[in-house]
């Protein structure tokens, strides 16, 4: 049996290099080593219903998954391997879901998942993987059935929550999870697993001003895209021909655009900065270029971390980090804007109150300044080489969790190459989206400039780096929950 | 592999179904925390939990509400005891378990149970006069299912197996919950399918599944009788379903065994390392598994240093028929004739009728040149179950064939 070790302890090692540091150290299973451990959350609001489904498996059933998420049966499980298994796990799970109102079933769908690997018992690792799924939900009596893998032993559990317009009423389940969701599981030598598989409940619209309801998929960065995920990553394990490489390329840049497109890239700051600083095209071209090679370094960063220090600095955990660091920078600029346009602006009004014997600025400048450039940035005028790296850093600083996978799933086959131009193509694909989001904001620009040109007009500089300070501030507190 | 540990897997706790039964103790103590009896009641359901689910994690679940009961309560606390020996035998720690049984019977000598501790010790230790006079206590004592049950496997290690047979029917009369009786019916079907009566086996495992369809171990005798009747992939179907619901390392190593005779060797390699991870954890639960492994390496050539030394260590601590045969297999992987066959007299020393004890003596025997004797004992295990081993019925034949010519 010891001579199969190398290649067991070689998985092993790809387990660990994927752990998270900050894990307790070996710890069995809570629920013992053979179980598979399922939670359902169900949130409902207004019209929809989010189903968050957490499944666990304790070593055993997580050693007997290594030979189904290892596809190319290299002992190493890889980024793209474990985006591969978790999209089709959660198809799965989804099959064996069953949501009904008045005895008429409601379509679900699924909009995000992630999985992991923890340190368990005996060097080996337990799985955890996260969906959520979502769907229209009319009002009537609901009922919530969880028919996947009936046999096998384990904590079963679900929960009905009711969010902002809706109420739930007579519902057979708690709306809080005993086991936090499966992350804490009764330590008590009287509670045997919970074993609940089915909710029912009546759903009503309600006018209820109750909390809004969680964003299904929580913040970006924390749950891989799922339906994209699929598409882009599965590039890198294409038999390589040169139509196939030209293809791959093409779409590694369409994905790189839609990402640009995205929520939360940075596209509204740089179109307010652009805006606010009254910035000319070749500006929104290079900013859209900087972003975009932020934006390639940030993955190539991570990549490495991801690959030689995961166990210092586990990629799921840099994530956070880099948010909150790009909403600092974000806010950082925003204020330095706002401040400098505020007093740019009493300045010229004050100018304007002295009466004629003030002569009209020809600069908005408050002050002589010995950085032409700087002082011209602040109070609205083009664009700074520090407002740039601002810019790119909070466009490109978090790197698109696709654009990794990618990157990793490469390495993983050995075809770095290949992985690198797939990245520099999603990049470009990044650049050229933003370049044309920013030609669009200068072009607006100009537009109301011309339109309006003594009201509304002089407040633009300082209106967009309000924008900015309140797009920071928003960064930060996403980052800080996640962190939290 | 029932040879190994046979009365261990028969659920103790009998009437009711486990998880019932481990809710109202639970649900019991939450109101009176300091009843002791209960505490070792459920310290001996964790046990059973543990064995039917192969979890081990249950174990140090079992053995803190067995010390829990011992604390709240010391003297004559003969339930916990008894819970303590269960839990050192299916932890295969013999010796505490003897201990534990020997103290609880100086405690009170009228309980059953006590015997049953006592006995299942002595038997795994090879300490046999010993442990047939305890278990005839038992029977005395009472006679019921558990004390049935234990003296059918008696007779059948002393080459009776219709006198196991016949009380293993006796026992089935006994029988009032549905596990219980499944696990008759599989005990039955076991035992013909060790003699090689495949119909009839069959049958048995059948009826088990009727009598609860959720009764694993008679899933797997069926499966074993489509691999003696050749039907290997609907065999290997079966196990790979069992596999994946309850991986116990018994059906891991049939499973694994099956894609090795049909050269399904990826399939295996998969088998044979989440059998290392099961090990592994075994360990890490204070299980010892040294026979298991000692047997399985021997018949695998894989890690042979390893498998001797575990069966030179298991035969130091103990002197039973099992351990004395994985030690003359792996002394015989090894080449080491003489010793080996030293070793497999051991293990026939009952005039147990055991085709695969028989086979590791016949194989023994014609490496050492005694022919006569190889295929006297070849002949026989063929005659007693053709189909006694996926790995080894084939060369069984071929050998015997060989030396016939």
């Amino acid at each position: 049996m010891r001579r199969l070790l190398p290649p067991v302890a070689l998985l092993l090692i790809a387990f660990g290099v994927l752990q998270v540091a900050s894990a307790p150290p070996a710890m069995a299973h809570p629920l013992g080593n053979f179980t598979v451990n399922r939670y359902s959350g169900i949130e409902v609001s207004g019209g929809a219903v989010a189903i968050r489904y957490v499944l666990d498996m304790a070593e055993i059933p997580a050693f007997q998954e290594r030979s189904a998420i290892d596809t190319d049966g290299d002992e190493i499980l890889s980024a793209a391997e474990r985006g591969f298994w978790a999209d089709r796990e959660a198809r799965l799970i989804l099959s064996g879901l069953g949501l009904s109102v008045d005895d008429r079933p409601v379509d679900l769908s699924l909009a995000c998942r992630e999985m992991g690997l923890r340190p368990g018992q005996g060097g080996l690792s337990t799985l955890r993987m996260e969906a959520v799924y979502t769907g229209r939900l009319p009002a009537g009596r609901v009922r919530y059935v969880d028919a996947n893998d009936p046999d096998r032993l384990g904590w079963r559990e679900v929960t009905v929550r009711a969010f902002e317009n809706a109420s739930v009423s007579d519902s057979s389940v708690p709306s809080t999870s005993t086991s936090r969701e499966l992350l804490r599981y009764p330590d008590d030598l009287l509670q045997s697993p919970l074993d609940v598989r089915e909710a029912t409940f009546s759903f009503a619209e309600g006018r209820t001003s109750g909390r809004p309801a969680p964003e299904p998929c929580g913040g970006e960065a924390a749950l891989a895209e799922a339906p994209t995920a699929g598409g882009f990553a599965a590039l890198v394990t294409w038999k390589l021909t040169p139509a196939v490489l030209l293809f791959s390329l093409l779409v590694a840049f369409l994905f790189g655009a839609l990402h640009a497109l995205g929520p939360g890239h940075g596209k509204t700051i740089m179109a307010a900065y652009l805006v606010g600083a009254g910035a000319r095209l070749r500006h929104a071209v290079s900013v859209g270029i900087a972003v975009s090679l932020m934006h390639t370094a940030s993955v190539l960063g991570l990549g490495l971390i991801a690959l030689f220090a995961s166990r210092l600095f586990p990629a799921e955990a840099v994530y956070p980090w880099l948010g909150l660091l790009t909403g600092a920078v974000v806010l950082g600029l925003g204020s330095f804007l706002l401040a400098g346009r505020l007093r740019a602006r009493r300045a010229e009004g004050g100018a304007r109150s002295d009466g004629p014997q003030s002569h009209p600025h020809p600069h908005p400048h408050p002050q002589p300044s010995d950085d032409a450039v700087e002082t011209g940035d602040a109070a609205g005028g083009p664009i700074s080489r520090r407002g740039l790296t601002a810019l790119a850093v909070s466009g490109g600083l978090l790197p698109s969790p696709t654009a990794l996978v990618v990157l990793l799933g490469a390495v993983a086959l050995h075809r770095v190459a290949y992985g690198l131009s797939l990245v520099l193509a999603f990049s470009g694909g990044l650049a050229v989206a933003l370049i044309i989001v920013g030609t669009l904001a200068v072009r607006a620009r100009s537009f109301l400039s011309r339109r309006a040109r003594s009201g509304l007009a002089p407040w633009l500089p300082v209106a967009s780096a309000g924008v900015i300070v309140v797009a920071g501030t928003f960064l930060i507190i996403r980052a800080t929950l996640q962190l939290g | 592999m029932r040879a190994a540990a046979p009365a261990l897997t028969r659920p103790i706790v009998d009437g009711g179904s486990l998880a019932q039964l481990i809710a109202d103790l639970q649900a019991r103590l939450q109101a009176v925390p300091d009843d002791w009896e209960s505490y070792a009641s459920l310290g001996l359901a964790y046990v059973q939990q543990a064995r039917i689910t192969a979890d081990s994690s249950y174990y140090p679940r079992a053995e803190a509400a067995l010390e829990r009961s011992l604390s709240l309560h010391a003297s004559d606390n003969v339930s916990a005891m008894i819970g303590l020996g269960t839990l050192a035998l299916a932890r295969h720690e013999f010796d505490d378990a003897l201990a534990w049984g020997e103290r609880a019977r100086d405690t009170n000598a009228t309980v059953p149970p006590v015997y049953g501790v006592l006995g299942d010790a002595l038997l795994e230790l090879g300490r046999y006069p010993e442990a047939f006079e305890a278990l005839q206590q038992m029977v005395d004592l009472r006679p019921d299912l558990s004390s049935y049950a234990r003296a059918s496997y008696a007779r059948e290690l002393q080459g009776d197996v219709g006198g196991a047979l016949a009380i293993m029917r006796q026992a089935f009369q006994t029988a009032a919950s549905r596990v219980d009786i499944a696990w008759t019916l599989h005990q039955l079907g076991d035992l013909y399918f060790n003699s090689g009566r495949l119909d009839l086996a069959e049958q048995e495992y059948r009826r088990a599944i009727a009598a609860d369809e959720t009764f694993v171990p008679a899933k797997a005798g069926l499966a074993k009788v489509l691999a003696a009747r050749g039907h290997m992939d609907a065999a290997i179907d079966s196990y790979a379903e069992i596999v994946q619901t309850y991986p116990l390392p018994e059906y891991v190593i049939a499973l694994a065994d099956l894609y090795t005779v049909t050269g399904r060797t990826s399939e295996a390699e998969d088998q044979f390392a989440l059998l290392e991870a099961e090990e592994t954890l075994l360990r890490a639960n204070g299980v010892n598994v040294d026979l298991e492994f000692a047997l399985f390496s021997a018949d695998h050539r894989i890690d042979l240093e390893a498998g001797l030394a575990a069966a030179e260590g298991e035969w130091a601590r103990r002197k039973s028929v099992h351990v004395a045969d994985a030690l003359a297999w792996q002394l015989f992987a090894h080449g080491r004739f003489r010793e080996a066959l030293r070793m497999s007299e051991e293990a026939l020393r009952l005039g147990t009728e055991s085709a695969l004890f028989l086979f590791h003596r016949g194989m023994i025997e014609r490496a050492l040149g005694n022919d006569d004797a190889a295929r006297r004992d070849l002949a026989r295990a063929i005659d007693i179950n053709p189909h006694f081993s996926v790995l080894w019925a084939k060369d069984a034949a071929d050998t015997l064939s060989g030396l016939r010519s």
